[in-house]
């Protein structure tokens, strides 16, 4: 449990990095530069160690009623922060939708505290301007669970004003051309444990997905989902393209110009 | 127990507690600035011919002269008396070698150019179907906007069989493309009578030198 | 079904995508139809309210269906419609042929009605020697290839004209070769033009009931139902019980969602009202449950008996486009039978809400807004208790749950997978993992990020 003046060290207050186990482990460069971004931003952040997973493969696969311990051990991780902080939308938003707990009140007041990197940016620290520059052509996955779930952009099967809080940041990265996708919203297909059960159509669905980026133009996809990058990421690896995939914070953090790795 | 009590009782055990109906819904009316103008660009989209007449002395010019047609020309409207064969009684059979019907619409609408009529107007049922080319006639201040303006007119009209008739019978099962006659008529055509036709004024003379012009 | 080795729709998706190019064109016909249904959704300033209002129309009328269903007996009975109540698919099944034999009448023709599917009458009549023409083109298609529909508004989208145009060739008698959707159009509208002419009796299905007056509507585009309808001396129309609402103010906001969802028209070509036989005519209305009470008692599900069937859903499902309505071998495919198919049979359908990425673009695009993707979810959690999983998946799932809540093993286990994939790629990039199959493993880092964090901000935190 943190303390209370741990609570308030930071001048916008204290975040609780939540690292996802996948992002962790692959993607490390994501994290790093989710940290930077919201320190560079002024806030306090801490990192509790031992964070494992939301829970969210055993709940999507049918077994929430298995996350009781999952879910424990993330309230003990993650009691006391002002904010929690992810670079993931879709275990953000398991968190929000199925973080319960034998400390409810702490698991209430986490689900309402949790917050994808975008989201926090465009909404509670209100970044208006960024010192990113990344002078390359990049494709914007939207994130089902990011976009539907968690409201980060408008969709187009509804009839409502359009929005896009990830496009809404890269706009303030100098140099970063937006392309154009043919179909702005299609799900990946990487979908979970739907990836290896549903083989056959969850690699169609990336394969697809990844072809209008390229048919397109982009050098790079970006998103606010390390999930579905990973798993277009895995297609274009197989189709030895050239393309690569690079998380939002990456590039919003990218204050020289980004080496590829 | 019988079906029936089995059936509801099945129902009643397992419904939920009751919800209101909801206020009734007051639809943006903001579609359109000219209903009219709206239901014949609609028409034209859903494929149906529109042509703009006087009254129903030019829907009898209109029959009389630019009716490409052999064979069987079927109204019940007394208009067209002695131009078209009034609709027979007896077997609905009987009318499978129509091939114009003419039959007055009762209201039109603006948002998807369907045009409601009822048994009353068709003489038999299966006459604007059976038919291989159907022409309704209708005024345009028979137009409403929405189709619950449709409906507050229609209200509790008692009639045996009313249809929504939006364009030709059509079909796009073959690989999405669309082909016009499917089992109904191969064509619609609307003759849109002008405001003060309808109320038997014809004083309405300077659109008289083009009595069906085409929009 | 039954006989058969079963298949789940991962294996049947599976097998609809060896055919790459098929796969493309079918999403590609499919997402067209989405896109339609787009522009004109947009073209109704109010779209949103619009469905929230139907949504709640549902809602209300579900929660007193009862007294609706009652009422609607009370003034369709009034009118001269004959009511059977048919608690299951046997009887509503029994209850045609009854209705039929009581005719002597062999030969239907029957307009679209996925109910009739859901309940195999098709296969019921003709096992008993009578003779069923689906009258709806995209049916008469699938009748003719001896296979079920894979769409409920498009039920042959996965056929190509050419497959058409040799079906009728064989059946109808065209030229070989012949492929053009107006020509084959035009021969079947000759060849059912008899059979309309001929039949005795028609079925068809409802699209919604009027309570208040005891009518109930047909909407078509082909023009099918009413021809069938109004030639025949016996109109059958079947009906799960969820289709009735209060009146028609009501049919005035339904009718405008229901053909822009659907296919991206203002309104079908016909919206009929039949609330009366006509002279001389016999009009019957089966009223069905088969399982909808059962639905109705679920509170996680209840909202799936809100759909009035306009497949929005399954055009707008990225998995539904990819792997074709058969994959999911029930009568309504997509993202709304995968909710409503456990119901009818868990064991049997287990595997259908798990055929979802659960991008929830099904529940945005639905326009009584079903929650389709969240009750996918729920279905999942569903089966998992009720045991329709296989034991494996279950150990390997409390496997997961007990490392998850044990940093060190989980620790211990992303280490080894990193180092598997850092130095014996080949263990992990073989073909027997479904993953390796089309796409390549993520790259492994030297160090996760805690490892990271441990050493660039130490001290920084507990």
């Amino acid at each position: 449990m943190i303390t209370e003046s741990k609570a308030h060290a930071g001048r916008r207050g204290k975040i609780g990095l939540f690292v996802p186990c996948y992002v962790d482990q692959f993607y490390p460069s994501a994290a790093i530069a989710t940290l930077n971004l919201l320190e560079k931003l002024g806030y306090d952040v801490g990192f509790p160690s031992g964070q494992t997973c939301c829970g969210q493969p055993l709940a999507n696969s049918g077994y929430e009623h298995l996350t009781a311990p999952v879910n424990n051990h993330f309230i003990s991780l993650f009691a006391g922060y002002d904010y929690i902080v992810g670079p993931s939308g879709s275990c953000v938003l398991h968190i929000k939708e199925h973080l319960h707990g034998m400390q409810e009140a702490e698991a209430a007041r986490i689900r309402s505290r949790v917050f994808e990197l975008v989201e926090f940016l465009t909404d509670v620290a209100k970044v208006n301007s960024l010192r990113a520059h990344f002078p390359y052509r990049v494709g914007l996955h939207q994130s089902c669970h990011g976009q539907r779930g968690l409201g980060l952009s408008s969709m187009s099967e509804r009839t409502l004003p359009a929005f896009s809080k990830p496009a809404q940041l890269l706009s303030l990265v100098a140099g970063l051309e937006l392309v154009p996708l043919d179909r702005i919203d299609e799900c990946c297909g990487f979908g979970g444990t739907f990836c290896v059960t549903e083989e056959a159509v969850s690699a169609k669905m990336g394969k697809d997905r990844v072809a209008d980026h390229l048919k397109n133009g982009a050098e790079y996809i970006t998103g606010a989902d390390l999930s579905c990058l990973m798993h277009m990421e895995g297609i274009l690896k197989r189709q030895k393209s050239q393309v690569k995939v690079l998380h939002i914070a990456e590039i919003l953090n990218a204050e020289t110009i980004h080496a590829t790795v | 127990m019988t079906r029936r009590e089995i059936f509801l009782d099945n129902v009643r055990k397992n419904k939920p507690k009751s919800l209101p109906l909801p206020a009734q819904f007051e639809p943006d009316r903001n579609l359109f600035a000219d209903p009219v103008e709206s239901f014949v660009r609609m028409a034209e989209t859903v494929g149906t011919k529109v042509l703009r007449v006087n009254n129903e002395t030019a829907v009898r010019d209109y029959v009389e002269t630019e009716l490409p047609v052999k064979g069987r020309v079927i109204s019940p409207m007394e208009v067209l008396a002695g131009l078209a064969e009034p609709v027979p009684p007896g077997l609905p059979h009987m009318l499978q070698d129509c091939e114009y019907a003419i039959l007055r619409g009762r209201i039109g609408v603006a948002e998807n150019a369907a045009i409601w009529l009822t048994d009353q107007d068709m003489g038999q049922r299966v006459l604007p179907f059976i038919t291989q080319h159907l022409c309704l006639v209708l005024a345009e201040d028979e137009v409403v906007a929405l189709m619950p303006d449709a409906y507050a007119q229609i209200a509790d009209d008692a009639y045996g069989f009313g249809t929504f008739i939006a364009g030709p019978s059509k079909t796009a099962d073959i690989e999405q493309s669309l082909v016009i006659g499917a089992h109904g008529a191969r064509s619609l055509t609307i003759l849109l009578m002008n405001r003060n036709a309808s109320r038997g004024a014809d004083q309405l003379m300077f659109a008289g030198h083009n009595n069906h012009m085409s929009q | 079904m039954g006989n058969t080795a079963y298949k789940d729709h991962a294996a049947l998706s599976a097998g609809f995508n060896r055919d790459e190019g098929r796969v493309d064109w079918h999403d590609q016909t499919l997402w067209f139809v989405r896109q339609k249904r787009d522009r004109l959704s947009q073209g109704i300033p109010d779209w949103e309210d619009l469905r929230e209002a139907a949504s709640a129309i549902k809602s209300h009328t579900l929660s007193n269906i009862d007294t609706y269903l009652e009422t609607f007996e009370k003034n369709a009975l009034a009118n001269g419609i004959h009511i059977h109540w048919a608690p299951d698919a046997v009887s509503h099944n029994q209850t045609v042929l009854e209705i039929l034999q009581r005719h002597n009448i062999s030969q239907l023709v029957k307009s679209k009605s996925m109910l009739t599917e859901e309940c195999h009458l098709n296969d019921f009549l003709e096992q008993r020697g009578l003779e069923v023409t689906d009258t709806d083109l995209g049916e008469r298609i699938v009748q003719l290839a001896k296979e079920p529909p894979s769409h409920i508004v498009l039920p042959c989208i996965h056929k190509k004209k050419e497959e058409i145009g040799e079906l009728f060739h064989v059946h109808l008698g065209t030229p070989a070769g012949l492929a053009d959707p107006q020509q084959l159009t035009e021969a079947a509208r000759q060849d059912l033009r008899k059979r309309f002419l001929t039949r005795r009796a028609a079925l068809t299905g409802v699209n919604f009931a009027i309570a208040e007056t005891g009518e109930f509507v047909v909407c078509t585009n082909e023009g099918n139902a009413d021809m069938g309808a109004h030639l025949a001396d016996v109109h059958i129309a079947s009906m799960g019980f969820e289709k009735v609402i209060p009146g028609r103010k009501e049919l005035g906001i339904f009718l405008r969602l229901l053909a822009r969802s659907a296919t991206g028209q203002p309104i079908t070509t016909y919206s009929s009202h039949f609330a009366r036989p006509r002279d001389g005519q016999e009009l019957h209305l089966i009223l069905v449950d088969n399982g909808r009470s059962r639905q109705l008692g679920r509170d996680d599900f209840r909202a799936s008996l809100k759909c009035i069937r306009c497949g929005a859903c399954m055009n707008t499902c990225p998995v539904y486009r990819r792997s074709g309505g058969h994959s999911y071998h029930t009568a309504v495919a997509g993202p709304i039978g995968s909710i409503l198919a456990p119901n009818l049979d868990m064991a049997q359908f287990k595997d259908l809400p798990f055929a979802s990425t659960l991008c929830g673009s099904c529940s945005n695009v639905c326009p009584v807004k079903i929650n389709i993707h969240e009750q996918l979810y729920k279905w999942r959690q569903v089966l998992v208790r009720h045991g329709h999983t296989d034991t494996k998946k279950t150990a390997a799932m409390k496997a997961m749950a007990y490392t998850l809540s044990r940093p060190a093993l989980l620790n211990f286990a992303g280490k080894s997978l990193r180092f598997a994939l850092r130095y014996a790629p080949l263990a992990i990039n073989n073909p027997l993992n479904p993953w390796y199959r089309q796409r390549d493993m993520p790259a492994a880092p030297a160090e996760t990020f805690a490892a990271w964090y441990h050493k660039n901000r130490k001290g920084a935190n507990r």
